[in-house]
């Protein structure tokens, strides 16, 4: 079977300019050629998909992502941010899944989970891989390793709590062995210094740099990632300091520290997508004033911060952490655009780049001959208006025209 | 006290400079060979064991061997193994080994130190079969082996956890003790695959593992399939390397600076590569293992150049895979002279166990264990398929039944 689109504009991740006239060629969920229109094959074996007015680009990856945390209830009402987890297993299970449907329709067909209880996010991946539900290619993170008392009361099930290098060592061994693709610390506090009863400076540093040490040299042994959440300054630089392959979140950058993550080349990802959505939309979703008014601090320093490490030329991938579907990577692209990136430049972020941080970049990240045929259709030319992102037409998975919605957001208020 | 005069052979001593097969008889004192006699010189009091036509060799050593896991099929899943049947194929494997002219096994481990307990029940004189030298459970990385194999180690995370574990496996009457520094060639297995043979335990894990052995006079062997394991093990002091699978020259001039010694079992590679579809394994596990089997040949011959000593051992899953195939693949295979293979069943093999003096010579002092064939294994390594009779400590444990002529 062979599938030919032309559309209007081509963007093909890598940073080059949109292309016109271009027709890309598909057989058996592999891109085989990009050529000028034509010359594609034509005739009654070809199926054409003609999109004018729209532009073809990669499949977003979103390298932060929590199938877990999407749509779940709090508990504590508007004060608190701690996640309900259904008491029914198949509740949280089915939700995660509505949570990968949600994303994959938003045209995010690869997403790195960053953290699940029980290591849920690699039954997901195979689930996924299986065809036993519908969703985005899943690279998976466990349950989040974090210092002893790290996560907020309420939290716990996110992480397994460690102290010490040998206990970090060891948590990070059962991990890989139970198929984690990507060890995730809990580096940091939240950016709102903790929770409950232990709360401290906004992302006060936890875990040692040796606990982060033991967690990276297992991952790297097996040929596995390691990153890191990790919010205040000293955090970032102990997380560098370990050998983490990337840094998420990173909201508080000074000079020194933005060297260092030059010096060593560690992408960061910044996740600016979440605050955005608090700031904006959290009383909405039942936050109280004080969080919609922490967020838009955050968001103040964050984007600053990310402003200059983007100057000075630090790697930036793009994720969201999103827990609501307003907070989607097509807006976490908008947000890297108002920090100087221009719209060709987020969508490399949001494809390309993470799919080298991932060490995919052989078989996903842009639209090139030889990758899988991931890629989405969108209205408007989106090298020039990042917004077109939030148009999605079409989703292909390694050339599979999926028929949308597959969720119908409207029940729930979104658009 | 007992004396034997095996009378009419010709003898073949690997330990001497240049070995060939002379005729000479040995007197057996009770479980030791007690002199070398000129041919018919007689003596008192004595039974005779008729070799003539035969040439003796040392009863053979296996450096690498796991009793409880020959010829269980691999269909049956781990956790349906009884004792009682891995009990019957361990039984039925020391014998065939045993029949085949091996004398002394290195176990290289077994769950629950299993090994310890059939030595204990050899030494009682319940249970036959080659001498164990046993290792007991594997000491291995948390997550170290796939799963489903998990109960032949103990798993620990860290120098303490490794030192404390060390120190039970002493207590519990190891004769030496295993460590499981990378993962299997394949890289591992279930959802948790890496690079073939990426390291697995650290070098202080494996450091503290090896002064506790040297605090109690064992040895330590490692099974180490990749480059950096290889040298991680030599740095912590290590004193035998399993399979090495894939040297670099770096990991190859320490082994021979150290003198530390190679066992690199060709004969479960080539056993898997040749029956392993006809066994129930895929084929992509045949295939695998030859690819494998020529790295690790490759490396072997680079080893063996640089002057490292090697000793031959099976890592037998099933009793075709005899110590023999070991010798055979070594000489057909990797270049090796039939004496140098054969020195790598015997002289060599009884250093990796630290029984040299007590096994793999034929000289005055050593244990009465021997092996009687019908031709020169120096001519034709092949010949040490062709087996007529075996002595274990000075007692015949294995005779051919010779046809019966007529007149």
């Amino acid at each position: 079977m062979t599938t030919v689109i032309t559309p209007e504009y081509l963007v093909d991740g890598t940073g080059a300019p949109a292309e016109t006239g271009m027709a890309v060629v598909v057989e058996d969920g592999r891109i085989t050629s990009v050529v000028p229109a034509e010359h594609a094959p034509s005739g009654p074996a070809v199926e054409r998909i003609d999109a004018p007015g729209q532009t073809l680009l990669p499949g977003l990856i979103d390298l932060h992502f929590h199938q877990f945390l999407l749509l779940v209830e709090r508990l504590g009402g508007p004060q608190e941010q701690t996640f309900r987890r259904d008491p029914l297993i198949a509740t949280t299970i089915l939700k995660a899944a509505r949570a990968a449907k949600i994303w994959l329709q938003q045209g995010v067909t690869t997403i790195r989970d960053a953290g699940a209880p029980d290591n849920m996010a690699v039954a997901m991946r195979e689930a996924i891989a299986d065809g036993f539900t519908v969703g985005p290619r899943v690279v998976a993170s466990g349950a989040l390793i974090a210092q002893t008392g790290g996560m907020r009361a309420g939290n716990e099930d996110h992480a397994v709590e460690i102290t010490g290098a040998d206990e970090a060592r060891r948590e990070a061994r059962l991990q890989l062995k139970a198929g984690v693709d990507v060890l995730k610390l809990y580096g940091a506090s939240s950016i709102g210094g903790g929770g409950g009863r232990l709360v401290g400076p906004p992302g006060w540093p936890q875990l040692s740099v040796e606990e982060m040490r033991a967690v990276c040299e297992e991952a790297h042994k097996a040929d596995r990632l390691c990153s890191a959440h990790a919010v205040s300054t000293v955090s970032i630089r102990n997380a560098i300091e370990a050998g983490v392959d990337w840094v998420d979140h990173a909201d508080f950058l000074d000079d020194e520290t933005i060297q260092m993550l030059l010096d060593t080349d560690t992408p960061i990802c910044p996740t600016q997508a979440i605050a955005w959505s608090l700031e904006h939309f959290g009383e909405d979703m039942g936050f109280g004033p004080h969080i919609a008014k922490m967020a838009a601090e955050v968001s103040v320093v964050a984007t600053e911060a990310l402003a200059k490490a983007y100057r000075a030329g630090v790697r930036i991938a793009a994720g969201t952490d999103a827990d609501n579907p307003r907070a989607s990577l097509a807006q976490e692209c908008r947000l890297l655009t108002e920090v100087g990136m221009s719209p060709l430049e987020a969508i490399r972020a949001a494809t390309l780049t993470n799919a080298e941080i991932l060490r995919l970049d052989d078989r996903i990240g842009t639209v090139q001959a030889g990758k899988v045929a991931d890629l989405i259709l969108v209205a408007g030319d989106a090298a020039t208006d990042i917004d077109a992102l939030k148009r999605i037409q079409d989703v292909f998975q390694a050339g599979e025209r999926l028929t949308l919605p597959l969720v119908d957001l409207s029940a729930w208020g979104y658009a | 006290m007992r004396k034997v005069v095996v009378r009419g052979g010709r003898v073949i001593d690997p330990a001497a400079d240049a070995p060939t097969a002379r005729p000479r008889d040995l007197l057996i004192e009770d479980d030791r060979i007690t002199a070398w006699l000129e041919p018919g010189e007689a003596v008192a009091d004595a039974e005779t064991i008729d070799a003539a036509g035969s040439v003796v060799v040392p009863g053979l050593i296996d450096a690498h061997f796991h009793p409880f896991l020959v010829d269980i099929d691999p269909k049956i899943p781990r956790e349906r193994h009884t004792l009682a049947l891995e009990l019957h194929h361990a039984l039925g494997a020391l014998d065939a080994w045993l029949g085949s002219g091996v004398t002394t096994v290195r176990s290289a481990g077994a769950h629950a130190n299993h090994d310890v307990e059939l030595r204990a029940l050899q030494r009682a004189g319940v249970v036959r079969g080659p001498r164990i030298v046993a290792s007991g459970s594997l000491v291995a990385m948390t997550s170290g082996l796939r799963a489903g194999n998990e109960a032949i180690s103990v798993e620990v995370t860290g120098p303490d956890d490794a030192r404390r574990v060390a120190r039970l496996q002493i207590k519990a009457g190891v004769d030496q003790v295993k460590l499981y520094t990378s993962s299997s060639v394949g890289g591992g297995g279930g959802r948790m695959m890496g690079p073939p043979g990426w390291p697995q335990l650290d070098e202080d894990e494996i450091r503290a593992v090896v002064e506790e052995a040297d605090h109690a006079g064992i040895p330590t062997l490692a099974h180490a399939t990749s480059e950096i394991a290889v040298k991680q093990c030599l740095r912590a002091g290590v004193h035998c390397i399993e399979h090495a699978t894939r040297l670099d020259d770096e990991a190859i001039a320490l082994l021979a600076e150290r003198d530390v010694p190679i066992v690199p079992t060709l004969a479960i590679g080539w056993s898997l590569a040749t029956f392993g579809v006809l066994r129930g394994f895929g084929e992509h596990i045949a295939r695998t293992a030859a690819a494998k089997q020529a790295i690790g040949i490759a490396s072997l011959q680079r080893a063996k150049a640089a002057g490292v000593r090697i000793a031959a051992g099976t890592d037998a899953d099933n009793s075709r895979c005899l110590l023999r195939e070991e010798c055979r693949l070594l000489v057909e295979d990797a270049g090796f002279t039939p004496l140098e293979a054969l020195r790598a069943a015997t002289v060599t093999a009884a250093q990796v166990l630290r029984r040299e003096g007590e096994i793999g010579a034929l000289r005055p002092g050593y244990l009465a264990d021997l092996l009687l064939l019908d031709a020169d294994p120096l001519d034709d390594i092949r010949h040490l398929a062709h087996v007529r009779g075996v002595l274990q400590g000075g007692q015949v444990c294995a005779w051919r039944k010779e046809a019966s002529v007529s007149a």
